[in-house]
């Protein structure tokens, strides 16, 4: 042990299928697995639990922000010093944890962000809206990053309080990015590859409206 | 006396007997009955007897009755949405805090490695 301790925050709502296989390939790169179930009304605790995740669970669904929080203030209660953030919908590669880690252990970075390459996996307009909240984030709060919209990450647990969420929906991502860049902490992306299970599952294009609309306001608010 | 006015004395009406229902059932207190009800039977005076708002427009400025009415009554819409803008801000952000922490009850502290 090097007084180090890593682990894993998946949000979960109503993955009962999936969960199980996500938590144990996680489970293989990390110290801890917790999962944040969101008020799932299928067997998303109990799979995950059997699969060797530590469980909190939201008697009601609250959002994904709100559960993040929840899962995120677990792993620093368990004692976590690095934590990262993915999907239980197997849509991030678990294998990828080491590269995301080894970041932030380098000491040279303070949060480390994946992006999805933007390649065919992607549906077309999934593309293109990415593209335009990536633009904003830019020409708005100049921070470059290629994708951030994906939940996949890794920071120290100590910034936790810095870029501490307020959001309780999917704009999460997008705000705890933001909030790295108003406190300028350093950060740097690795590249994953795109993996979409359910394309219905997720977002809307009226919810990417109403982020960059979310952005423009926290540009004059955050 | 016009078609408006007697549709307004119902409205009015109704909105005092739902107000009065509500005071039964405890959602409200008592002094918030009396509030609405003020506001109800106010609403039936203005309609029964339109010119007792005639002081008011020359203050204010206004030609007709009518568009006093008008402006008021946005006004409080205005009030009321804003009070329960606040009122479900605040509930959300207390049931968030009341599901976290018992979700949280559920995490035992690391144990010694």
């Amino acid at each position: 042990m090097n007084g180090r301790k890593v682990v894993a925050v998946l949000p979960a709502y109503n993955e009962g299928t999936r969960i199980a296989d996500v938590v144990r390939n996680v489970r293989a790169y990390v110290d801890e697995v917790i999962v944040a179930d969101d008020g799932s009304r299928d067997a998303t605790s109990e799979n995950a639990k059997n699969a060797g995740a530590i469980i909190v669970r939201h008697r009601m669904n609250l959002g994904k922000g709100a559960a993040l929080q929840t899962g995120v203030q677990a792993a620093i209660f368990r004692g976590a010093t690095t934590i990262v953030l993915m999907d239980a919908d197997g849509q991030h590669p678990p294998e990828k944890i080491p590269e995301l880690v080894e970041k932030v252990h380098s000491g040279a970075y303070d949060i480390v962000f994946a992006y999805r390459k933007h390649d065919h996996e992607m549906p077309g307009y999934r593309r293109f809206g990415n593209q335009w909240l990536n633009f904003s984030v830019r020409f708005l709060f100049g921070m470059l990053v290629s994708d951030v919209w994906c939940g996949f990450r890794a920071f120290r647990a100590d910034i936790y309080p810095l870029i501490q969420w307020q959001r309780q929906n999917y704009s999460v991502d997008v705000e705890m990015a933001l909030r790295a860049a108003q406190h300028k902490l350093r950060y740097c992306e690795i590249p994953i590859p795109t993996i979409y299970h359910d394309v219905y599952k997720g977002v809307s294009i009226v919810d990417g409206i109403r982020l960059l609309f979310n952005i423009l306001v926290w540009r004059f608010t955050l | 006396m016009i078609l408006i006015q007697i549709i307004g004395i119902f409205f009015a009406l109704f909105l005092l007997y739902y107000t009065y229902l509500n005071y039964k059932k405890r959602t409200i207190t008592l002094r918030e009955f009396f509030a609405w009800a003020v506001l109800w039977i106010g609403l039936m005076l203005v309609t029964v007897f339109p010119s007792i708002v005639n002081v008011f427009l020359e203050g204010f400025g206004i030609n007709r009755a009518l568009d006093l009415f008008v402006i008021v009554a946005i006004f409080i819409l205005l009030v009321v949405i804003f009070h329960n803008y606040i009122t479900v801000h605040r509930l959300e952000i207390r049931i968030e805090k009341f599901v976290r922490s018992e979700a949280l009850k559920q995490v035992k502290p690391e144990e010694h490695r």
